[in-house]
């Protein structure tokens, strides 16, 4: 039912004739992964690292639990595709026309004006548009394609990337360490507070695409950074998978957030891995929001491995009819002093299934380990499911670790006290849904909050009565 | 298997030894009907048991406790000496072995209504196991209890009446049973059923199984106590099945020494309006891996699963629980309290599942942890799988140490710190203790204390 209102009134329910200059054969193979980085001119190095990704993916099983893949043919899939010639551009009047209208359409200028400081936009995994601020240049920000920082920041990059998520970790990080395209690539110098979030649009545009990108986030000592990572995508009758890889090293003193609201179409499969690790006082907070996708496993982690850091990891999911959210957090302690929070709220409608999966480790020896976890669902009708999976392993006495799980319907009582001061069952229900999310919704810049609200009410609206 | 027939040879004798001692034509027919039924019974397990493997770690349950390390198929089994000394005791009349044939001397036959029961109820378990250490018990167990509680009777004479009759067997079949009626105090639900057992041997198994059956109405009360000496596996199997508006007080505690490998794997079914209170208190063995599942098959059925354990030196304590709710307008709750020291380790793997029909649900799920030393572990997994919309599901779970201000409190008023932190453990776990049939309390307390005084 919300798959109908989608197609016929929401805006972001389009798509343009595909316009893909360069795209790879059906299927994974060792030539396809060696055309991707041929037409990328990478350098030997990144060549090896993906073919050798590639390798291990073939030998990592599936998982056996979490959301239902079983439908996944990776022979299916195109693996890259390259939208236009010229590489990246400066301005948004250089691009494509339909491209440009798509993202017009999307709302950027309107937004870049006000809030951005600088827009890369993905269209068939390629970083077509790329503008950075002038300031933030002159701060000495990088934000970039990772294709460019393999180019022009090679140190950097060996340095980090891959190391929070090696290509062995799972077999989707395997996927994408092998055939990753677009992402970003950001770097804060010392001491730089970048005030403005910097955010990047994705699209997933052909039929039977797969989308890698691969963002890698090096906040130095005592910097500040939020990134923002807002996905939309069209509707397709075949099966798209997103295996995206997000790493964020926030050194001493440093602190990155990381919002996410991801609203593919329902026929996506989108499993992440997304990993951070903290330093010595510093902190990693994940704004979580997953409302679209035929099934996402994805359970952003925070290592704390410096005295004094601290994680968190704010959640929504919203699970729809024939959608699969199994999300969550995980946080290991692994020094002392650190804290962590995971909030995590889930709705699940329409015969939906969102499942809350989460791990707080404590690693022996740790002192002073604080942890506070709460799960808390709405199941909004008889034939929706909602599971929560939460692990503790405490491996040290010094802590104090709380969890709590809470799942119910919508009050009785509540919708009682709303209908009589006048408003509808459906208004009252609406109401209660984004009441029940508003702590999460409180923490997203403005135009997120916004988009948020309005697709509650689109998944709400017909539900009730 | 050369040792399990073995087994079984000492197994046929030992029976037969006793029966032969009892004057009673009609128990020496019936005692050999049952052991036919029995030793049919045991060859069907057999079969389902070769078919099955032990589990690994790849199976989520077990995936922290590697039960492979103790190489199942090399353990021996009880010769028929230690069989007859250290089977389990039965400090009640009502329980009647299988194995044995009868329950205590002069007490009445089983009914045959009641044995089809027990029969059918064996088959069901058999048939669905949850994995294969249930199985090796059914196959191979010394004794198979049974207890039936039947409720309380309309006719019985003045104190009956409002409370459950345990014991005697009101079936059609009871009229045969009237030539052996003896005199066990009618409509007495205050009664205990205590089941006491002394496992002992090294390098073997025991088994032994005890199935419970509550009538609509009835009330009762059952006590085991696993203390088992020596490095075995000690693997109990219990089944509780609740009949319509019964009421069931069941405490287990596990209270073996440091060798041994202990199994306990309940299974309940609860009927309409039925309530269970099953307490676990695990103040004994080394390796401790037990499972407790209940059904709550009848609308509003109420369950109370509560657990209390104290892991010290090197043990490893893992408990799983599952509430199930397959009913509407049932009510459950389970709470786990648990104190880690020295090295031990603990796992608890709670999960409360509620189908689709399951409408009007209430459960709960809590697990505390108080670890009180550097190398303790504990792992805490409570899960929810809720598949409709009208419940109210929690659950919560914490891990800490002792809070240091309680101790200062305890200390300016001149308790020393290791006082005051036996103080406030014993507190720990009082609201617990409380609700236990006191004979139950005063046992856990002694333990509690024991170790208590004993890590220091």
């Amino acid at each position: 039912m919300s798959t109908e209102v989608q197609k016929e009134d929401y805006k972001y329910g389009f798509s343009y004739p595909d316009k893909s200059v360069f795209k790879t054969k059906k299927g994974l193979n060792e030539e396809v992964v060696r055309e991707i980085s041929r037409e990328k001119n990478e350098p030997a190095w990144m060549t090896d690292f993906r073919l050798q990704s590639l390798k291990v993916f073939w030998t990592k099983p599936m998982p056996d639990w979490g959301a239902d893949l079983s439908d996944i043919n990776f022979n299916e899939f195109i693996y890259y595709a390259r939208p236009t010639e010229g590489g990246e551009q400066r301005s948004w009047d250089d691009l494509p026309p339909e491209i440009r209208q798509t993202y017009d359409r999307l709302g950027i200028p309107q937004a870049e004006q006000k809030f951005l400081a600088g827009v890369g936009a993905q269209y068939d995994s390629e970083m077509v548009y790329h503008n950075i601020r002038e300031d933030l240049e002159q701060q000495g920000v990088i934000f970039t394609s990772p294709e460019e920082a393999v180019q022009k920041y090679p140190d950097l990059v060996k340095k980090y990337f891959g190391t929070i998520i090696p290509y062995t970790d799972n077999k989707f990080a395997a996927l994408n360490s092998a055939v990753w395209s677009g992402g970003s690539f950001v770097y804060v110098p010392k001491g730089i507070k970048v005030n403005i979030p910097i955010q990047a649009y994705f699209r997933i545009n052909s039929e039977s695409f797969g989308q890698f990108e691969r963002t890698l986030i090096i906040a130095d000592e005592d910097s500040f950074v939020h990134y923002i990572e807002g996905c939309t995508a069209p509707i397709y009758s075949t099966e798209s998978l997103h295996s995206a890889v997000v790493e964020i090293i926030a050194l001493e003193g440093a602190r990155v957030r990381y919002s996410t609201i991801q609203n593919w179409s329902n026929d996506i499969y989108n499993l992440v891995t997304k990993r951070a690790v903290a330093n010595r006082n510093a902190t990693v907070e994940w704004v979580d929001g997953n409302l679209g996708s035929k099934r996402t496993m994805k359970y952003p982690a925070v290592h704390l491995r410096g005295e004094g850091a601290h994680g968190e990891v704010l959640s929504i999911a919203f699970a729809g009819n024939g959608q699969e959210q199994d999300t969550g957090g995980k946080i290991i302690h692994a020094a002392d002093n650190t804290s962590s929070l995971i909030t995590s709220k889930s709705i699940s409608k329409d015969g939906g299934i969102s499942s809350y999966r989460g791990l707080i480790r404590v690693q022996e020896g740790v002192k002073n380990a604080r942890s506070n976890v709460v799960c808390d669902a709405l199941i909004l009708d008889p034939d929706s499911v909602s599971n929560t999976y939460p692990y503790m392993e405490i491996d040290s006495a010094d802590v104090s670790m709380e969890h709590e799980a809470r799942v119910s319907k919508i009050s009785e009582e509540q919708l009682y006290y709303l209908m009589s001061r006048g408003f509808s069952e459906g208004e009252a229900a609406m109401m209660i849904v984004n009441g029940f999310l508003d702590p999460l919704v409180k923490q997203l810049p403005m135009e997120y909050a916004v988009e948020l609200n309005r697709l509650i009410e689109l998944e709400m609206e017909g539900s009730v009565g | 298997m050369k040792a399990v027939n073995g087994a079984r040879g000492a197994l046929k004798t030992a029976p037969g030894a006793e029966a032969a001692r009892v004057a009673q034509t009609e128990q020496t027919e019936q005692t050999e009907q049952i052991h036919e039924r029995l030793q049919e019974f045991r060859k069907s397990a057999r079969a389902r048991l070769d078919k099955t493997a032990w589990p690994t770690v790849r199976e989520e349950e077990w995936r922290r406790s590697d039960v492979a390390v103790f190489d199942f198929d090399s353990l021996a089994y009880p010769d028929a000496e230690l069989l007859a000394h250290t089977r389990a005791e039965r400090k009640s009349k009502q329980f009647f072995s299988l194995n044995l044939g009868q329950s205590e001397e002069g007490a009445p036959l089983i009914s045959a209504g009641l044995l089809d029961r027990v029969f059918r109820h064996l088959e069901h378990v058999r048939d669905t196991a949850a994995n294969r250490l249930i199985l090796w018990n059914l196959a191979l167990a010394e004794d198979i209890f049974v207890l039936h509680i039947s409720a309380p009777s309309r006719s019985s004479s003045a104190g009956a009446a409002g409370k459950g009759a345990a014991g005697k067997d009101r079936d059609s079949a009871g009229k045969e049973a009237a030539r052996a009626e003896r005199d066990v105090p009618e409509g007495d639900s205050t009664e205990i059923h205590e089941l006491c057992w002394h496992s002992l041997g090294e390098d073997i198994s025991r088994h032994a199984a005890l199935i419970v059956l509550a009538d609509e109405m009835s009330e009762g009360t059952v006590y085991l106590r696993l203390k088992g000496m020596e490095g075995h596996v000690q693997n109990f199997a219990a089944f509780y099945d609740l009949g319509p508006g019964a009421a069931l007080n069941v405490s287990v505690i596990q209270e073996s020494s440091e060798e041994v490998v202990g199994f306990y794997q309940a299974a309940a079914r609860m009927e309409r309006d039925s309530r269970l209170s099953h307490f676990e208190g695990i103040l004994g063995g080394g390796f401790i891996k037990n499972r407790v599942e209940v059904e709550l098959a009848g609308s509003g059925s109420e369950l109370r699963l509560n657990g209390l354990y104290f892991a010290d030196n090197d043990q490893h304590v893992d408990m799983r629980t599952v509430q199930r709710h397959a009913a509407d307008h049932a009510d459950s709750r389970t709470f786990y309290k648990g104190v880690i020291g020295d090295e031990a380790e603990t796992i608890f793997q709670g999960l409360i599942e509620v189908s689709h029909e399951a409408t009007g649900t209430d459960a709960y799920l809590t697990n505390n942890n108080l670890l009180v030393s550097d190398e303790a572990k504990s792992d805490s997994i409570p899960s929810l799988n809720i598949n409709t919309n009208d419940v109210k599901c929690s659950h919560g779970s914490t891990s800490g140490k002792i809070n240091e201000e309680q101790i200062y409190y305890f200390q300016c008023r001149g308790f020393s710190r290791d006082d005051a932190e036996q103080m406030l453990i014993l507190g720990y776990f009082e609201e617990l203790i409380d609700e236990l049939p006191e004979k139950v309390q005063t046992n856990v307390r002694t333990r509690i204390q024991r170790r208590l005084q004993g890590s220091r």
